[in-house]
């Protein structure tokens, strides 16, 4: 028994570890965020801070003014804009990811074809081009198409990893759905695509929910394509404003303003993502190829 | 004359609901790559439009620029720090996390956390972390009198403490998958090893172990290509500073390309890249592929 109790107490140990690794760096910035600037640069830092103020959240948003001049800081429209144009894009990639995710996925799910799995890996293959390589090429394209520093044009560069993605993802879903509803609808007269529409999406809908949920935080998340085709026109997202308050306010040495910003940048990202966990969570790892045969699959 | 009305058959139908994709793919995927390409060949002016064909020439430049040889090592050590963070952290983080303990619900939703935040926020975050005027590292080193005062801890550790941030980041995605391949190991076969006296480690090697062979697989090659692909990190929190010990190949590409204008430059540099990893995911799915009997 003085074994298990070892173990037990190593296990807590262990799990106290975990948990202070993941979550002291978020602890962090939600501090600094809270904290007037002179207390940021207190040594040894104040783990709490002794007087809490919402004023640099307040003053990223715009509502408050500065405390000396009581005028509003330039970057707080800035960000603002970057929330409405980070909600467009996510919302607008979401929504045709899923769509063509979806359809294309079905296709995989439940016919057969020639060449299907040279599609398949295709498709999974485009998903690894390095932004940091496809920034210089789709800028000079859209330079001629006069795409730079516009929503549809980010929101395509975001499409070329989300795709395949979706596709994959919701592939997985529709394998994985049993076919007699499928077969009951097709024998009521239903067409295959009605099928589609009106049967599987439906019995579907928590995954793709899921997959709807993940689209919109890799759009959100995305910097390079975001600060190359975006920064300083009028279509510019948050991650692109974010980093330009860094230069901004390096000269200030004292990190308020920028962790305001991050965390409010933060909130709906981690909204999301702690509801996407228990979608995670339950995924069983089989390999990729055989997934199609039934078995949800890992996202790659 | 009246014509029988056609249907699809399935497999046309089937093509025909993944033209769409297959349209979207080939637009941003194969045509970005080959204007890379034609770029590569290119000479620019500084207007960024084209003004004669250079041959090979970029390339041989690429291929014998020191810049880019000590990009190309930096990218493979920051690499190496993350494939190898992600595995032990994964491994560790997934075993833990299989244990019955109190408050395991609460424990699984902060160890997602670090995966939701995006990459630029985490250079921010770890911005703060490392800091040396301010960062609760040294904070905390301070007050455990580990150390006499804040030190410049991004001189002392760039590309690896650079790599640590990214592992953070990285890490819930390789506890998700061996997480998800425990969950295969079948529990009689692990109880029966436990009776038989197996020791805790023999019974990791022999019957959980193989178990996580694929998962393992997975993630050397993932953590391999998602490294390789990094920026933001680099970008954000050091500039590829302090001096170019953080100038991963990635950062090279925007440098080459945003700073010094060398449009063609960069647009060889970006193809170069391309190839690398595509080369590596390839590599990824012939293992794959051939492991299936």
């Amino acid at each position: 028994m003085a074994s298990f109790q070892l173990r037990r107490t190593v296990v807590y140990l262990l799990v106290v570890l975990l948990a202070a690794w993941s979550f002291f760096p978020v602890y962090t910035v939600v501090i600094f965020s809270l904290m007037t600037q002179r207390e940021t640069v207190a040594q040894p830092t104040h783990w709490i801070p002794q007087q809490p103020t919402l004023a640099w959240i307040g003053r990223v948003l715009g509502l408050v003014g500065d405390e000396m001049t009581g005028r509003k800081m330039g970057f707080a429209g800035l960000f603002v804009d970057g929330l409405v144009n980070s909600i467009i894009v996510a919302g607008v990639t979401t929504i045709v990811a899923v769509t063509v995710g979806s359809v294309a996925g079905y296709a995989f799910a439940r016919f057969s074809f020639r060449r299907k799995n040279m599609w398949l890996i295709s498709i999974l293959l485009s998903r690894s081009l390095p932004a940091a390589a496809m920034a210089i090429p789709f800028l000079y394209m859209y330079t001629n198409l006069q795409l730079v520093g516009t929503h549809p044009g980010l929101i395509l560069t975001h499409l070329s990893f989300a795709l395949p993605l979706a596709t994959w993802v919701l592939l997985g879903y529709f394998a994985n759905l049993p076919l007699e509803t499928e077969r009951a609808g097709r024998i009521d007269g239903l067409g295959r695509l009605s099928v589609l529409f009106r049967i599987v999406i439906p019995m579907a809908k928590g995954g793709v929910a899921s997959v709807g949920i993940l689209m919109f935080l890799l759009s959100w998340s995305e910097f390079y394509f975001a600060y190359v085709l975006t920064v300083g026109s009028k279509a510019q997202t948050v991650p692109p404003v974010v980093s330009q308050l860094t230069s901004i306010l390096t000269g200030l040495s004292a990190p308020s303003a920028l962790a305001a910003a991050t965390v409010i940048s933060l909130i709906p990202v981690i909204f999301l993502g702690v509801i996407f966990q228990r979608f995670i969570l339950r995924l069983r790892i089989v390999d990729p190829l055989v997934a199609r045969v039934g078995e949800e699959i890992p996202f790659a | 004359m009246v014509r029988p009305k056609r249907r699809l058959t399935d497999s046309q139908l089937a093509l025909f609901l993944i033209v769409p994709l297959v349209i979207f793919q080939a637009a941003l995927t194969l045509y970005p790559s080959a204007t890379a390409l034609w770029m590569s060949l290119q000479k620019f002016n500084p207007m960024a439009q084209p003004i004669g064909f250079v041959g090979a020439n970029n390339y041989i430049k690429a291929l014998t620029d020191p810049a880019v040889a000590h990009a190309t090592l930096v990218s493979l050590e920051f690499t190496f720090v993350v494939v190898v963070a992600a595995v032990l952290l994964g491994i560790g983080g997934a075993l833990l996390l299989n244990e019955q303990f109190r408050g395991r619900s609460i424990v699984r939703v902060l160890v997602v956390l670090p995966w939701a935040i995006p990459e630029y926020a985490t250079a921010v975050i770890f911005g703060y972390l490392y800091s040396e005027n301010f960062g609760t590292i040294n904070g905390l080193l301070y007050q455990l009198n580990l150390i006499p005062n804040y030190l410049p801890l991004l001189y002392l550790g760039h590309i690896w403490l650079t790599g640590i941030a990214y592992s953070w980041h990285y890490a819930p995605l390789a506890i998700f998958f061996f997480l998800g391949a425990l969950q295969s190991v079948p529990e009689d076969l692990y109880r029966q090893a436990k009776i038989d006296g197996a020791s805790a480690f023999m019974r990791f090697r022999t019957v959980v172990f193989p178990y996580l062979r694929y998962a393992l697989l997975i993630v050397l090659v993932l953590a391999s290509v998602d490294a390789m692909k990094a920026l933001d990190i680099v970008w954000i929190m050091t500039q590829g500073g302090p001096a170019d010990a953080t100038r991963v190949l990635t950062f090279e590409i925007y440098r080459e390309t945003f700073q010094y204008g060398q449009l063609g430059y960069g647009a060889t540099l970006s193809f170069l890249l391309m190839l690398l990893i595509t080369a590596l995911t390839a590599v990824y799915f012939i293992v794959l592929t051939r492991r299936r009997r």
